[in-house]
């Protein structure tokens, strides 16, 4: 009975199927430049990157930089700052320069190498309110094969400041430390794998044995994590003011996250109008993603439009914001019971900086 | 030859000159028959009438013939009949009858007997009678075995080569000249019945059909050949129960709304998908319509099948185009649905066994002819199929997919002319996949109507209704645990007295709809939960209108139809609606405060005029054609971003922001039937103009927000097309073939950019699909063996597509070409389908039939849906979930006991 039955499922399950259609849309004229800056109340140095948006068919998205000509930021009572290239398509302002303060206008301009001048609206610096506090739930799940994950779900209170004020965006930034054992790393050889330590480790190869010759440079890393969506505000989660119970994001618990701590800070934007329009799009855009039912998302809207030069598309913001910051530590103790965090079997034999979003500078806030 | 010799005559004697034919009547004929005038003439003139008493004996002088000439007077009394008179001479008059009509009657009534079709004798009357010339013949035609009026049957003057349709309640008018007439009843897969009429009078008489026991030639699919020839309606279509059980189907599932998505100028978004698209407009621009309650999500398994059980439905009727006074609040179309009433004679069950679900309808009488009861329910066990199968795919196990439907009716005929109906309908479906969230959508409906017929061709209707919709979603996860609900109650009530008499059929009536909504209550499940409560503030609103139509004849060629309806609509408080500045974009950061309206305060009052017209001119009983215009307005609208409709959509009434949609139609048709050939054909057009159409922001989020305004559009739509069809109705192969052309499009310019949609230009709306081609056939391979099939196409409807991608500080996002800027890949899909029918034993206690069918015969993968994964973070690549992708086999059987 129950093969026949089986057939009459597998006959409904099997007639469905996902794969990718290939539409082939023609590339666009130009790419458009992308602008991805903001000013805040915080001291400076403040940085403004300049990219090329690239075709979405393409299988590397390497964002390709992009030199300008010229580019200032200034405020509306005349207080205006050109700002360097540091890097290709990476401009910065000068550490005692312009300073973001409520209540002013922002507008950056840029002047492209061939000709085109771009300038963005006006962004008005709103009050930034205040973080109140961050905390965290341990939680487990089972995913769909039924295995049990754990994880620490984070939180925060926050204040708008403003009662008339609540478009705010937040960032979680989670920061663990890592170490790898880069001088264990092994190349083929023949089919044998042989030592290779790398050079960015304390050892080099001599006769055969790993020596000890300089403090290593990738042994050690702090790797960021961030939430997956822009965490704008909602209006149905502020109450007189206050934000309570927000969700961040989650620390997962796994052997590199707890090797020491977690480091997690909520960072609080306050946002124009504008600004918020522009990341409560892409947080839908983000949101609609995997869904059957298609919701369609449309376009971005920015703030930039140009002035001068042969017409090219633009996208991006540049805004103003006060931002407001907290930050915790998740210790290995926060973890109910340590036999939780799973253990390391083998030593990773490869540079830490191969963990995505990760430095080998001691963040300040570690020490 | 023969036939032509007394219009010899006549136009011989036009140059005679004539004293006594000039003579004026001094009213003292008044009351008398023609024969004694004339003896009366004859007596005090030099004149002689020539006649056949038989002839004249039911003609006499009724008043208002004084003053004229007796000339006049001949020619008035004989006008509509087959008599006419000559002047031989000055002296001499003849009256002489055009053969051709005896003719007709008695090669019709031969033909019949030759063909042993059933024909009674009926005489209304005495020659000599009332003695009028014209004549108005009326009746009910009715189902012999339900009493049930039967709608859309073709009424047929064969002698006179005119005829009618039935309407909605099974009722008939012909003027006819006094005297005899052969009027044939034809309804599809019913046995044909002959009326050999003698009438002398005005009279009644009502006719029984009996469904065939057999198959019968002339098989449609739909049903529009009188009543496009006959009536002025325009772009109205009934479909036959029958021949939808015949069609191939998905699983096996008789649908009616699938067989809807076949007609021309209807489409639909995707495969499967819920809900049709009529004339460029948007799913929710259709009044769905049971037993008088509209139905606000006609989709089991998110558009797999349709919520009606056709074993419970009696007919449908759609209307694309001329939508009829007495239907509104919906731009594109109205699709009528009636249940069927139970038998007043005995038991009878129907039903269906599938591979999805089961199906039965028991009915008959509780007191035999006075009262009867029929009830019906479908259900599937394919939840009981998934959960049985053992299986590691942790996904099917965790998935649970469950529907059912169910309908109730009660009717009491206190006499012939008086019933008192109630109703009551269910439907519930219940989804889960991958165990995450649970979707529950359940529709109710019950209606309670009484009517009646009063002598003199008056009849009058009352009902009352409640419906309701609503659907829940439900996540049990003990983390981020919710539980959304949507609910919509409308409580109804409608009223009509209708009027068919002296040539005209009229209507005037009264209907009020009361709206209460629920947008929205999201509640978390569970103590751990890190959901909040949310309730959105609730939506109330009353919807009236006032009615009259008429239909009528000008003219013998030309018809008209004529009315307006007068609707209002009320939002109503208590709410406190959302005040934003005036200088900016309606965004919830640009709000200033609120404005408080009391409970029953009235929020905004919209009223307005919906007139409608169609004409029909009739060149002969074969070719005719319509105009006909039609203004709709619409006060609810379906808040969604999606293309087709899903269960958790929001219905939005109008109100302080909301404008009411408007919707003016044009549309003309030529129709052609090839009567000897058995062909029909038509070819409509239309322009249709939309304002306050709804369309949503890029990026706008819409479930759960209580600010809807701030994130939807409203703008202007057109839509234009043109449609053919040519059906073979008779022989052993049978078919259908529609193809239609047709555009829509967009404008949404805002007072802000930000209130744009592709910078204010015209775009193409997610239901423009050009060009449309459905093909349908039934071959008889032998009488109980059926070879049927069919196949559709349609241009891939429009998207937005992801272009280019940029980074903006940790994140990737896609950046969307202009809104519907591509199409997604055209639609076809063959279907092939074997009905094998009982044998055609006129008494059996059961009758059953076998389909088989093939879906999707060469495994065509169309998408229900084109959705995006991440091929990287912010990278979206689409992809096409095709529903159906693979050639899916079913058997059903259906069965008739009793």
């Amino acid at each position: 009975m129950n093969r026949s039955l089986l057939t009459f499922v597998l006959l409904i399950t099997a007639a469905s199927c996902v794969d990718r259609v290939n539409f082939d849309p023609p590339l666009p004229a130009a790419f458009a430049v992308v602008i991805d800056g903001f000013i805040s109340d915080q001291p400076g140095p403040y940085e403004v990157r300049i990219s090329k948006a690239f075709d979405i068919q393409s299988k590397t998205s390497i964002k390709q930089m992009v030199n300008v000509a010229s580019i200032s930021i200034s405020d509306n009572v005349g207080n205006t700052e050109e700002l360097v290239r540091v890097q290709n398509g990476i401009y910065r302002t000068s550490s005692n320069g312009i300073q973001g303060t409520v209540g002013r206008a922002y507008k950056l301009k840029i002047g492209m190498l061939d000709g085109r001048v771009y300038e963005s609206e006006p962004d008005t610096l709103f009050p930034g309110g205040t973080v109140d506090s961050v905390y965290h739930e341990f939680v487990s799940s089972k995913d769909l094969e039924g295995k049990t994950n754990y994880d620490f779900d984070m939180y925060f209170n926050s204040t708008t400041g403003s009662l008339n004020h609540h478009t705010f965006l937040w960032k979680m930034v989670g920061t663990y430390q890592v170490d790898t054992n880069p001088e264990a790393f092994k190349v083929s050889c023949g089919e044998a794998k042989c030592p290779a330590p790398l050079s960015c480790s304390s050892y080099t190869l001599q006769n055969g044995q790993l020596e000890y010759y300089k403090p290593c440079d990738c042994c050690t890393c702090w790797v960021n994590i961030y939430n997956d969506l822009p965490l704008v505000s909602d209006d149905q989660l502020a109450l007189n003011g206050r934000f309570t119970k927000v969700k961040a994001g989650k620390v997962p618990l796994t052997q590199w996250t707890f090797m020491y701590k977690v480091h997690l800070e909520i960072q609080q934007f306050s946002l124009s109008p504008q600004a918020f329009t522009f990341w409560r799009g892409i947080k839908a855009q983000k949101m609609a993603t995997n869904s059957l039912f298609q919701p369609l998302t449309g376009k971005i809207i920015g703030n930039f439009h140009q002035l001068s030069g042969v017409e090219g598309p633009v996208e991006g913001i540049f805004y103003a914001s006060s931002i407001k910051t907290k930050s915790i530590f998740i210790q290995r103790s926060d973890v109910p019971n340590e036999g939780l965090i799973p253990k390391q079997s083998l030593p990773f034999e490869d540079s830490c900086l191969t963990f995505g979003n990760s430095t080998n500078i001691q963040p300040d806030f570690w020490r | 030859m023969k036939l032509f010799l007394p219009l010899i005559f006549i136009l011989f004697s036009i140059s005679l000159s004539a004293q006594v034919l000039d003579t004026k009547l001094d009213g003292s004929e008044n009351g008398k028959s023609l024969e004694s005038v004339l003896q009366e003439f004859e007596a005090k003139n030099p004149v002689r009438f020539y006649f056949l008493p038989d002839w004249i004996s039911s003609i006499q002088f009724a008043e208002g013939f004084e003053g004229k000439t007796l000339r006049t007077g001949l020619t008035d009394l004989f006008l509509g009949t087959d008599l006419n008179f000559v002047e031989l001479d000055p002296n001499t008059i003849v009256i002489v009858k055009d053969p051709t009509m005896v003719l007709q009657y008695n090669t019709t009534l031969t033909v019949a007997n030759k063909e042993q079709k059933k024909i009674e004798k009926v005489t209304l009357g005495a020659p000599g009678g009332t003695g009028r010339k014209t004549v108005t013949f009326t009746g009910k035609v009715v189902d012999s075995k339900t009493d049930g009026p039967m709608v859309g049957v073709n009424v047929l003057v064969n002698d006179l080569k005119t005829g009618t349709i039935t309407n909605i309640d099974g009722q008939f008018e012909l003027k006819l000249p006094a005297g005899s007439h052969v009027i044939s009843f034809n309804f599809i897969n019913y046995e044909e019945r002959i009326l050999d009429l003698e009438i002398y009078t005005n009279g009644s008489h009502d006719i029984k059909l009996e469904e065939t026991p057999m198959v019968l030639e002339e098989i449609i699919v739909q049903d529009r050949t009188m009543r496009d020839i006959q009536t002025s309606s325009i772009g109205v279509t009934q479909i036959s129960i029958k021949e939808i059980k015949r069609a191939p189907a998905l699983l096996g599932e008789v649908d009616l709304i699938k067989q809807i998505q076949t007609l021309p100028g209807v489409t639909t978004t995707g495969e499967a998908a819920s809900g049709f698209n009529v004339r460029g407009g948007s799913a929710d621009q259709n009044l769905i319509m049971y037993d008088g309650m509209p139905v606000f999500n006609s989709s089991h398994v998110f558009g797999f099948f349709s919520t009606f059980n056709a074993e419970a439905v009696r007919d449908v009727t759609f209307h694309s185009g001329g939508i009829p006074a007495e239907y509104g609040g919906r731009m594109s179309s109205v699709l009528n649905i009636r249940s069927r009433e139970g038998s007043y004679e005995k038991w009878e069950a129907t039903g269906g066994i599938g591979i999805i679900s089961t199906n039965l309808a028991v009915g008959g009488p509780i007191v035999k002819d006075k009262t009867s009861i029929i009830v019906s329910a479908r259900s599937t066990y394919s939840d009981w199929l998934i959960n049985t199968v053992k299986s590691n795919y942790v996904d099917l196990q965790n998935s649970t997919v469950t529907f059912y439907d169910g309908s109730a009716k009660l009717t009491h005929l206190f006499t012939k002319q008086t019933k008192l109906t109630l109703s009551a309908y269910v439907s519930h479906d219940q989804f889960r996949l991958r165990g995450d969230s649970t979707y529950r959508w359940d529709t109710k409906l019950s209606t309670l109507q009484f009517d009646h017929e009063f002598k003199g061709g008056f009849n009058f209707g009352v009902m009352a209704g409640y419906g309701s919709y609503q659907y829940n979603v439900l996540d049990q996860n003990p983390d981020t645990g919710f539980d959304l609900r949507y609910k919509l109650e409308y409580p109804t009530a409608k009223t009509h007295i209708g009027f068919v008499r002296a040539g005209h059929k009229a209507e005037v009536g009264f209907q009020s709809t009361y709206y209460n909504f629920n947008p929205g209550t999201f509640a978390p499940t569970n103590e751990n939960s890190d959901r909040k409560f949310i309730q959105i503030d609730r939506q109330r609103s009353i919807e009236s209108a006032a009615y009259i139509s008429d239909q009528f004849d000008i003219t013998k060629k030309l018809n008209v139809t004529v009315g307006l309806r007068y609707s209002l609509f009320d939002a109503l408080g208590e709410a406190d609606v959302a005040l934003y500045k005036a200088d900016a974009p309606l965004a919830t950061f640009n709000q200033t405060g609120t404005l408080h309206v009391d409970s029953g305060k009235k929020i905004r009052s919209f009223n307005n005029p919906e007139p409608r017209i169609a004409f029909r001119y009739a060149f002969n009983e074969e070719q005719s054609i319509k105009i006909g215009y039609n203004r709709m307005f619409q006060y609810l609208h379906l808040v969604t971003n999606t293309t087709a409709i899903t269960p958790v959509d929001i219905w939005q009434p109008s109100g302080y922001y909301f404008k009411p949609q408007l919707g003016d139609q044009l549309s003309a048709g030529y129709f052609r039937t090839f009567t000897k050939k058995g062909y029909e054909s038509f070819v409509e057009a239309y322009y249709k103009t939309m304002n306050n159409i709804l369309d949503f922001k890029d990026g706008a989020i819409l479930l759960l927000n209580p600010s809807l305004e701030t994130d939807l559009l409203q703008g202007k739509g057109r839509a234009y097309g043109v449609e053919f069809s040519v059906k073979k109705s008779t022989g052993r192969f049978i078919g259908a073939l529609s193809y239609a052309y047709s555009r829509s499009f967009r404008t949404i310019i805002g007072t802000f950019p930000e209130e744009n949609i592709n910078d204010g230009r015209e775009y193409r709306s997610n239901f423009d699909q050009p060009h449309v081609v459905n093909l349908s056939w039934r071959y008889n391979i032998t009488r109980r063996y059926f070879f049927t099939g069919g196949f559709t196409y349609h241009t891939g409807r429009p998207i937005t597509l992801p272009l280019t991608a940029y980074s903006i500080q940790n994140f990737t996002v896609s950046a969307f070409s202009d809104r519907n800027q591509f199409r997604i890949p055209d639609y076809h899909r063959l279907d092939i389908g074997l009905v094998v029918e009982g044998n055609h034993k006129r008494r059996k206690i059961l009758d059953g039939t076998w389909t088989f069918s093939v879906y999707n015969v060469y495994a065509r993968r169309n998408p229900y849906s084109i959705f995006f994964k991440e091929a990287r973070p912010g990278i979206l690549r689409p992809y096409r979930l095709a529903v159906i992708g693979t050639a899916l086999p079913s058997l059903s059987y259906s069965f008739k006991i009793g």
